[in-house]
């Protein structure tokens, strides 16, 4: 016999993807909203910094082909050319490798202490196409190197010119607020969801003739497992859609050199443990209300909970450290959200992440033991609101 | 034995709604659950089909504790059960019948949409069914899977009289196909035609068990009275519900039904002198009134 919560989950989830109003929300209207952003953002000047009129820029060429300009300046080794930049005499500069016509490869190292952190790679690429065209006879080799002139390493060097791990300093403050904002986002989308199907679930009164098919337990575990998919979906197509506009866009190299891989695997766990917690919260206030209106009413509490984050954001990200931050990364409803968002600003301990883990694990464990007994009473309960009196009796159920 | 409750107790936010209530249902019987609104009929179904724990006191079923097994060997049709108005009356069936375990069984839910006039409606939304085929749906839902055991609550609501007598007849046949069927209604006259056994509770306590014809006899007997003029009074009667030119007396337990009719001749115009034991309905009264 199939899992009966893999039955409720596949049917609540088929039932909202199938729907006209999901297909539009996911698809149609974020690409509606894209196409006027692509367009603009299409005319707009690279987010890219480049050279400035009196800045200078080194380099140190293994291939010997290019020629020194005025802005560009040739160095013998590597050691000058550090000092130059230290001294502020270049902006930045870079090596072309000895292999160069073979793999396109140079590294670029520039200063910490830009807002943007970043180098101006299109800068160089022009200087590189200037110098290959210089060849005259363009061969097929230089043809394909004028197309794709360089795949840049990019180093930046700390004030002693000693190698420092570059991160985007604009996109070290957008991707934080920009993945707690999804983070919130897809959990109460999923919460959301729930919510509307058990109150779907209360006004066609299905309760007690699915409670006689399947446990309360097994019909929570389908819903928030149903929904949950439905939100991750749903927020993954607009992450997709999102990347796609962004790395098409100017706006890119504002994430240069951002490391995300463990990021996104920390942030899935945190959405997984962080919408278990809210889904369970939301599925009592859900199951004792008659309404979606009561149900968002009741909810109220949960959903403010969510927005902590987003309240202290600029006070979190000045101060990452500050007890406030610390003592959200521990609270479960704010935890998911500002963990992430300190992680991407300074280095959390492994124990303040394993703890803010483990609490959000009890929380969960708890939530579910009290939204199993409210959850299966309140869905017996049919145009009516459990009062305070009676959720207390539906706890004290066996 | 189908079904074996013993001292079942369960009580809400401190008021006892059931008080040590012991039954059994045998099997291939169909049995009546009977008591007026608000007696604790649909607590005792939920804690037959553990949607409810009891406070104390034991449910077997089959001659074992409830189990997931089990579960998929009962079928249920609540009285306020609802069904996803937006869903496809074959997607619907199809859906419950999946946490029931059936699996491949699209020929049988055709076949039941067939036999309940429901096939012109197979591929259409529930909210275009009438409330009556609604109720055929919730019927076929409780019965594809060939549960063991049937609980039905008030089952006939909402139907036509050809309807009714169609899942009056598939009932009868669950019936001789080994089927228990517990059958919970207002509808009296129903369940003195087809229950073996009744049990009626009241304020969640249990004040009628047992055979039906051997209750009813115990409650005695009426005279049905179809008259012109004015009654006389009479010696043996218990009471008399006189509608004008109808009547109902009530008899005492050594009443002579022949100096009954002795008295009523000459003294009115009668057209219809009928003893019989009294209905379900009247005992119900009587015992819902005593009660109170």
């Amino acid at each position: 016999m199939k899992n009966k919560s893999l039955i409720i989950a596949k049917y609540e989830f088929l039932k909202i993807v199938k729907r006209w109003g999901f297909l539009f929300s996911t698809i149609l209207l974020p690409l509606l909203m894209m196409l006027p952003l692509m367009f603009t953002m299409h005319y707009l000047p690279p987010l890219i910094p480049q050279i400035a009129a009196n800045e200078k820029i080194g380099f140190m060429d293994y291939s010997d082909f290019l020629e020194p300009t005025q802005e560009f300046i040739g160095y013998m080794d590597i050691q000058s050319a550090k000092q130059a930049l230290i001294n502020d005499d270049i902006s930045s500069f870079f090596v072309v490798q000895h292999d160069y016509f073979n793999t396109s490869k140079i590294t670029i190292y520039s200063k910490d202490g830009s807002f943007f952190g970043s180098t101006p790679t299109k800068t160089i690429e022009g200087f590189l196409m200037k110098n290959l065209l210089r060849y005259g006879n363009v061969n097929d080799v230089i043809a394909e190197k004028i197309e794709n002139p360089i795949v840049a390493e990019k180093i930046t060097l700390d004030k002693q010119g000693n190698i420092k791990e570059e991160k985007s300093k604009a996109g070290g403050f957008l991707l934080p607020y920009a993945l707690t904002f999804l983070l919130i986002l897809s959990i109460m989308i999923s919460s959301g969801y729930l919510m509307q199907g058990i109150i779907e679930e209360k006004e066609s009164k299905t309760g007690e003739l699915l409670l006689s098919s399947i446990s309360a337990d097994q019909l929570l575990k389908g819903k928030i497992l149903g929904y949950g998919s439905v939100g991750l979906l749903q927020i993954g197509i607009w992450i997709l859609l999102g990347l796609i506009m962004i790395f098409n866009s100017p706006l890119a190299g504002l994430f240069v050199g951002i490391e995300i891989s463990s990021v996104f695997a920390l942030a899935i766990l945190y959405f997984i443990l962080g919408y278990f917690l809210f889904a369970t919260s939301i599925a009592c206030t859900a199951s004792i209300s008659s309404s979606i209106r009561e149900a968002q009413q009741t909810s109220i509490i949960f959903t403010m909970f969510a927005t902590i984050p987003m309240v202290f954001a600029q006070f979190i990200m000045m101060n990452p450290n500050s007890m406030v931050a610390k003592i959200f990364t521990y609270f479960p409803y704010s935890s998911p959200f500002i963990t992430m968002m300190r992680l991407l600003l300074v280095e959390i301990s492994f124990y303040e992440i394993v703890l803010s883990i483990v609490i959000l694990i009890i929380s969960i464990g708890v939530m579910t033991k009290l939204s199993g007994k409210i959850f299966r009473m309140g869905m017996l309960m049919y145009g009516k609101r459990a009062s305070l009196r009676e959720v207390v009796g539906f706890l004290k159920e066996k | 034995m189908a079904l074996k409750v013993e001292n079942l107790t369960k009580s809400f936010d401190s008021k006892n709604v059931l008080n040590d209530i012991s039954f059994s249902v045998k099997k291939d019987e169909v049995f009546s659950l009977l008591g007026p609104n608000g007696a604790g009929k649909t607590t005792m179904i939920r804690l037959i089909l553990d949607i409810l724990k009891p406070d104390s006191g034991e449910i077997k079923l089959f001659g074992e504790n409830f189990s997931e097994e089990i579960k998929g060997r009962i079928g249920y049709l609540p009285e306020e059960g609802g069904l996803y108005k937006k869903t496809k009356v074959f997607d619907c069936i199809k859906y419950f019948a999946s946490l029931k375990g059936m699996e491949n069984i699209d020929s049988k839910i055709d076949y039941w949409l067939k036999k309940m006039n429901l096939q012109d409606y197979k591929a259409k939304n529930i909210q275009e069914l009438s409330k009556g085929m609604q109720r055929q749906l919730q019927f076929i839902i409780s019965i594809i899977h060939n549960p063991d055991i049937l609980i039905l609550d008030e089952p006939f609501y909402g139907l036509d009289p050809l309807n009714k007598k169609l899942i009056k007849d598939i009932l009868l046949e669950l019936k001789n196909k080994g089927t228990t069927i517990i059958l919970s209604t207002h509808q009296m006259d129903e369940v003195e035609r087809m229950c073996g056994r009744i049990l009626m509770i009241n304020k969640g306590k249990k004040v009628l068990y047992g055979n039906l014809n051997e209750i009813k006899s115990k409650y005695g007997f009426s005279i049905i009275v179809e008259y012109e003029g004015r009654l006389p009074k009479f010696e043996g009667i218990k009471k008399v519900n006189d509608y004008g030119n109808y009547a109902e007396l009530i008899l005492e337990r050594k009443a002579n039904t022949q100096n009954i009719l002795k008295t009523l001749v000459g003294k009115v115009e009668l057209k219809k002198f009928e003893v019989k034991t009294r209905s379900l309905n009247e005992i119900f009264i009587e015992v819902v009134k005593n009660e109170k």
